[in-house]
């Protein structure tokens, strides 16, 4: 039997993460909700590339989308984006400059996306949207600003544990080299941190 | 004693002409209710305005004068932004994340502010429906501004973020010390007198 989509479950999910950064009123969050439609993406598809004008807003209901960049023919793995989060093209979208990462599905990936337009146009229409979108901007500004600042401060021990106790779970859906990538570290120095961590449990 | 009182109107006026260019639909009478709420701060060259390790919740904009924002990483100073006359700053790693800032703060001429709490500031976003748009999109053109800077280090030769930099602030290198500016674009200070040699040849 082929696999049915709940649409209806999905924006309730959906309704019930944005809660987290602002409570909208009940007609306004349905509005908000209608704009997000179902989008498939196989394992991996590239959901933004480079030069790409991607313009929505999407929302993970299942799956996991690595970030990463090519620079001096390396790839650099900069986030990976689980279920109940968002991910956008904000480098376009906040420089108004031509996209430079890749946004990848690494499993079949389920995703809710509306136009960054309609978000837009709806917050213009009502004042508690707007201040959702606010408080999301500065949510993830925040994230890409901590992440910053471990990368500036932290040993490549301390990003190990800071990962683990927040995202462990994602080192058993990726392979561990994306993962030392996104570090930092050489796949050999995060075997290195695995093991010692392993003896000390 | 009157022409100070000219100078916070000049710089109010300057600070109104910055916020409409972000957001241009803002609306007048809220953006002028707001703008009288900036009060004025005086700092004279080489003076230190915030420094690292304390909590900040202030929002900087600068009329005149000059700010260099520097950290200091295994007892190295790393200058990361310079701003100048028309552009605001803030601890925004400090504002956003509730974490201690980190960075230095340190006037590099003698400065003339207009100043306000972040807190005063949402105070007017929750009020205002066209302010909270403005303050999302000063987030915006801000976190797009940092993930700018950080694709630019690593995707752009010693030679290109030269030329960039003068491209978008000669004047500054006849305002700052050469070795700040070596150290903002990630370069020793002989590579930069190369670079300007070869400019100016």
């Amino acid at each position: 039997m082929k696999y049915t989509h709940d649409l209806d479950s999905y924006r309730n999910r959906l309704g019930e993460v944005i809660t987290h950064f602002s409570e909208l009123p009940a007609s306004q969050l349905d509005e908000f909700l209608s704009h997000f439609v179902l989008e498939i993406f196989p394992k991996k598809s590239v959901i933004i590339s480079p030069d790409s004008k991607d313009n929505k807003l999407y929302f993970i209901v299942s799956g996991l989308v690595r970030i990463y960049y090519s620079a001096e023919e390396k790839e650099i793995t900069s986030d990976f984006k689980e279920e109940n989060s968002f991910f956008i093209n904000g480098y376009t979208l906040f420089t108004k400059l031509p996209n430079i990462d890749y946004h990848v599905a690494m499993e079949n990936t389920i995703c809710l996306a509306a136009d960054y337009e309609i978000i837009e146009s709806l917050s213009k229409k009502y004042h508690p949207i707007e201040h959702l979108g606010r408080k999301m901007v500065e949510a993830y500004y925040a994230s890409f600003l901590l992440e910053n600042f471990n990368r500036l401060f932290l040993s490549a021990e301390e990003r190990y544990d800071v990962f683990m106790k927040e995202r462990a779970a994602i080192t058993n859906r990726v392979p561990l080299k994306f993962v030392a990538s996104h570090l930092g570290v050489t796949p050999e120095t995060l075997s290195r941190l695995r093991t010692k961590q392993h003896i000390q449990k | 004693m009157k022409k100070t009182t000219v100078k916070i109107e000049d710089a109010r006026n300057l600070l109104k002409d910055y916020l409409l260019r972000l957001a241009p639909d803002t609306n007048l009478n809220e953006l002028e209710e707001l703008i009288v709420q900036f009060t004025e701060d005086k700092f004279s060259k080489k003076e230190m305005l915030l420094e690292a390790g304390n909590h900040s919740d202030t929002v900087y904009f600068v009329y005149e004068g000059l700010v260099r924002i520097y950290y200091i990483k295994e007892e190295k100073e790393i200058t990361n932004w310079f701003i100048k006359e028309n552009m605001m700053f803030a601890a925004t790693y400090s504002i956003l994340t509730g974490e201690k800032n980190y960075s230095n703060y340190e006037t590099l001429e003698d400065t003339f502010v207009l100043k306000i709490k972040y807190s005063v500031l949402e105070s007017f976003y929750n009020k205002y429906h066209s302010l909270e748009h403005l303050g999302r999109k000063i987030i915006e053109t801000y976190y797009g501004a940092f993930m700018k800077k950080t694709f630019d280090v690593l995707f752009l030769s010693a030679d290109e973020r030269y030329n960039l930099f003068i491209k978008d602030q000669y004047d500054l290198l006849n305002r700052v010390p050469l070795r700040y500016i070596a150290s903002f674009l990630g370069v020793t200070q002989e590579t930069l007198s190369r670079l300007r040699a070869k400019q100016l040849s």
